[in-house]
């Protein structure tokens, strides 16, 4: 007798809430494991509205769509999608500052070390410029264009990658549509009673409003920040980071779309927060993201309409928030994925990466009974890992600035930041180095991106640096540059791009 | 302006090592090298490399291939060790059969073994069966192959041609006895014993690591590396020499850990988290989950953990998208054209 045998096979897995997470998870597993005889079956209620999270992305989707064999141009006209080669940030470091987080490299390393080391030595001097003018998708973005980047190492083209920006409330229909067609069964209604097995205290069926019953071996819980299975029924509990992340609530409302069509998100700090703006083909999303501690909800809202650039669509939709996770994101036989597992704001766009990277490990984990302590245990540590790199991300954000111009910059500025945050920091500031680790979403180029986009100068530079004649260098530096403008005019207007490849949503 | 002066204490082949890497990418104005060679060093025979050998050497801009002629230099495709009772283990640099739709190799083989008898995993690998072939492939065909390898060289040649690139480069080899071999600016030195690795003050320590073939090179050309890439004046860099100990700790963990694995009766009962971690996760389903800054590859992982006695209780669902025909033909066109590959090898 095999060691499996004997223990309750996993054939039925039951996905409750159908928002981004939940169609997300229907569509990844049934395009991964459907062959395989799993039964997956997806309840929600058209009643209950979703909250459409995270309408940027990062360049990882794309790995996700291609795996489960998305058509990236039906995506794209399905989803009203626009190409995203970055996230510009206004305002962080100082009012009136303005850089770009790029999908990609700055410029070129130059006998093993970082190009901005070079910058760093010449920073200030004059043509030397901002470190992302050495940025191919920062010039692309500034001037509106986009190309997919090229696969021939050699070529600049190759130095950077490209993310999406979509409608949330076409996405999930769309994922729906895909994932319905690889066998997921929808069911329609509110889940009004959860039944536990009475030993092992596991979710072994559901209750519908209508009196059906769903039963299952493995629970997915999507039902966002409710936790109706995780927190509702299992009391996972809850880490709370707002220590260092204090942002609890959001506002968000539609616009007409006005002026060109740019390939970038665009994050723009404000008194007690910040705001989005994603530009989507046919309207623009706004937000704004704030801390109810120091600014009332009317006046976040002042905010918000006020920078709105085309005619509001929508009225002003509230969410409060509780930034951090949930302790244990695989509790027993259910996965927390999307809002129930945790909430990090949207500022660089990490949601539904956090969910994508839910799915995948879920994926590589997928048990085959309910004997599966080890594979819930790995789950839970590696996702915690990966909620807690894009936390100290995220918090460099707010403490790298010199903004003093209101109660909760001066917080967070001067806030105790998490030690791995701290001794990062500190490397990067003493000559430029970057600590790196293995596993995490954020690499050098982004680190670098946003220490050096919020005046987190080092005091000075990596020693080889000063191997080099100097104007052997700023030659190096000036024609790299020209090459990079070259390289990004060659390309093509992203409005053009959409066009010409069938991307554009046909009018309703 | 002063000068930084490094001094580098160590055998022959660790002087070379260091010496060579750091006059080609840390020397320049300001800065002076020297080498205080002991004779300490009784080894003799081959000296194992890993893979990273290439980049190493290419970032010196030192080609490979005129080391290789000059210093009797051998392919390795698999690191070489024996367990605490003597068994031997060959551990590959790459992976076994190749992986499908996202699933490793290995997955599909456990899958094909419940079916029916199975060759065993080790012939679906064809680092093994190059390294296993009675010639080695020359080093141009070998570039050509989906294998990763490094390279075994006569110790005492591999160590004279790098103090020699070192001495060309603008380093100096001073007597170890000498008053100029006592300070510098920093000290470089490589320790025998069981010394953690360590970079504070003026001192610079390498812990030196057996056992496994390529272990020695690789604590070598890491740590200089790394020391390297973390160029700062000398006088002022007490966050690098943090940073530079941390990774070399971590770094130190890892290799700890298959030395343990290696030794250890019980995998599944070892006290290092992550050990524990990789053989739990493998025995429950067949992966191998990674840490940040791992030294070994996931195939020398899987070959250590199937030595060692470790076995999936099952295999990876995603593995089951075949059916079991299409499983089994796949297996035997893979294990087939293996032999023939290696044959082909042979034969050239």
């Amino acid at each position: 007798m095999g060691a499996n045998e004997g223990k309750r096979a996993i054939n039925r897995v039951v996905v409750v809430g159908g928002g981004t997470a939940g169609w997300m998870t229907a569509a990844g597993l049934a395009s991964m494991l459907g062959q395989t005889g799993l039964e997956i079956t997806l309840v929600e209620s058209e009643a209950i509205g979703v909250v459409g999270v995270g309408e940027a992305t990062l360049p990882h989707i794309k790995n996700f769509n291609d795996t489960i064999g998305v058509n990236e141009a039906e995506f794209m006209a399905a989803t009203s999608a626009t190409f995203k080669l970055g996230i510009e940030f206004v305002n962080w470091g100082r009012k009136g500052d303005s850089y770009i987080h790029p999908f990609g490299e700055f410029g070129l390393p130059n006998a093993g070390v970082a190009f901005h080391q070079y910058w760093r030595k010449f920073a200030g001097r004059p043509g030397v410029g901002a470190l992302d003018e050495y940025s191919l998708p920062v010039i692309a973005s500034r001037m509106g264009k986009f190309q997919p980047p090229s696969e021939d190492p050699r070529s600049v083209m190759s130095t950077y990658r490209y993310a999406y920006q979509f409608d949330a409330l076409q996405y999930a229909p769309f994922m729906r549509t895909h994932a319905e067609a690889r066998g997921v069964t929808r069911m329609e209604g509110k889940v009004v009673d959860v039944t536990l097995e009475p030993e092992s205290g596991r979710v072994s069926a559901l209750t519908m409003d209508d009196g059906r019953v769903v039963e299952g071996d493995l629970f997915v819980d999507c039902t966002g920040f409710f936790g109706l299975l995780i927190e509702k029924t299992l009391s996972a509990g809850y880490d709370d980071w707002s220590e260092w992340l204090p942002a609890d609530r959001a506002v968000a409302v539609p616009c007409e779309s006005d002026g060109p069509l740019l390939p970038y998100t665009r994050a723009t700090a404000h008194e007690a927060g910040w705001s989005w703006r994603i530009p989507l083909q046919h309207r623009t999303g706004n937000g704004h993201v704030y801390s109810s501690q120091f600014l009332s909800d009317d006046a976040a809202c002042d905010t918000l309409l006020d920078g709105l650039e085309g005619e509001r669509l929508a009225d002003p939709r509230f969410l409060r928030f509780v930034t951090g996770k949930r302790r244990k994101l695989w509790s027993r036989n259910v996965v927390a994925i999307g809002l129930s597992g945790g909430f990090l704001e949207p500022l660089e766009s990490t949601s539904i990466y956090l969910i994508q990277e839910g799915i995948t490990k879920l994926l590589e984990l997928f048990p085959a009974n309910q004997d599966c302590d080890v594979e819930v245990a790995e789950y839970n540590r590696w996702m915690d890992l990966q909620f807690e790199r894009v936390r100290d991300f995220l918090i460099l954000h707010y403490h790298a600035t010199e903004r003093d111009d209101s109660d909760f910059w001066n917080h967070m500025r001067t806030m105790n930041v998490p030690d791995s945050l701290a001794e990062r920091l500190e490397l990067f500031t003493a000559h430029g180095h970057v600590s790196a680790y293995d596993h995490g979403l954020f690499l050098v180029p982004s680190w670098v991106a946003v220490l050096i986009g919020q005046r987190v100068l080092p005091s000075s530079f990596d020693a080889r640096v000063s191997g080099q004649a100097d104007a052997e260098v700023l030659r190096h530096l000036a024609g790299l540059k020209g090459h990079m403008e070259k390289a990004a005019g060659s390309m093509e207007d992203h409005a053009a791009y959409l066009t010409r490849n069938n991307m554009m949503r046909a009018a309703a | 302006m002063s000068t930084e002066r490094i001094l580098v204490r160590g055998s022959p082949l660790q002087a070379g090592v260091i010496g060579a890497y750091l006059a080609s990418r840390w020397l320049g104005p300001g800065r002076s090298l020297e080498l205080a060679v002991g004779t300490e060093d009784k080894a003799t025979g081959s000296f194992a490399t890993r893979p990273s050998v290439h980049r190493f050497h290419a970032e010196m801009g030192l080609p490979i291939d005129q080391l290789f002629a000059r210093c009797g230099g051998s392919p390795i495709l698999a690191a070489e060790t024996r367990t605490a009772d003597g068994a031997a283990v060959q551990l590959p640099f790459s992976a076994f059969g190749v992986p499908r739709g996202g699933v490793e190799f290995h997955q599909y083989w456990l899958r094909a073994s419940r079916l029916s008898q199975q060759a065993d995993l080790t012939e679906f690998s064809l680092s093994l069966a190059l390294q296993n072939a009675a010639h080695k492939p020359p080093l141009a065909q070998l570039e050509q192959l989906p294998v990763d390898f490094g390279i075994a060289f006569d110790r005492s040649a591999y160590g004279n041609a790098l103090l020699s690139f070192a001495k060309a480069g603008g380093a100096s080899v001073i007597e170890a006895s000498s008053e100029q071999a006592q300070s510098a600016s920093l000290v470089i030195q490589c320790s025998s014993d069981a010394q953690a690795p360590k970079w504070q003050g003026q001192e610079l320590n390498i812990a030196q690591q057996s056992g496994i073939s390529g272990l020695e090179w690789h604590a070598l050309s890491s740590a200089t590396r790394r020391f390297a890439n973390l160029a700062a004046p000398l006088s002022d860099c007490v966050p690098e020499q943090a940073e530079w100990t941390r990774l070399a700790l971590a770094q130190r963990e890892r290799m700890a850990d298959m030395q343990e694995l290696l030794n250890i009766e019980d995998p599944l009962a070892s006290t290092r988290p992550a050990l524990q971690r990789k053989a739990e996760v493998f025995a429950a389903c067949g992966r191998i989950p990674t840490e940040d800054y791992e030294v070994f590859t996931p195939p020398e992982w899987l070959a250590a953990l199937w030595a060692r006695g470790v076995r999936p209780r099952r295999s990876d669902r995603m593995a089951e998208r075949l059916t079991d025909s299409q499983l089994l033909d796949w297996l035997d066109q893979l294990r087939g054209q293996i032999a023939s590959l290696t044959r082909q090898v042979q034969a050239a």
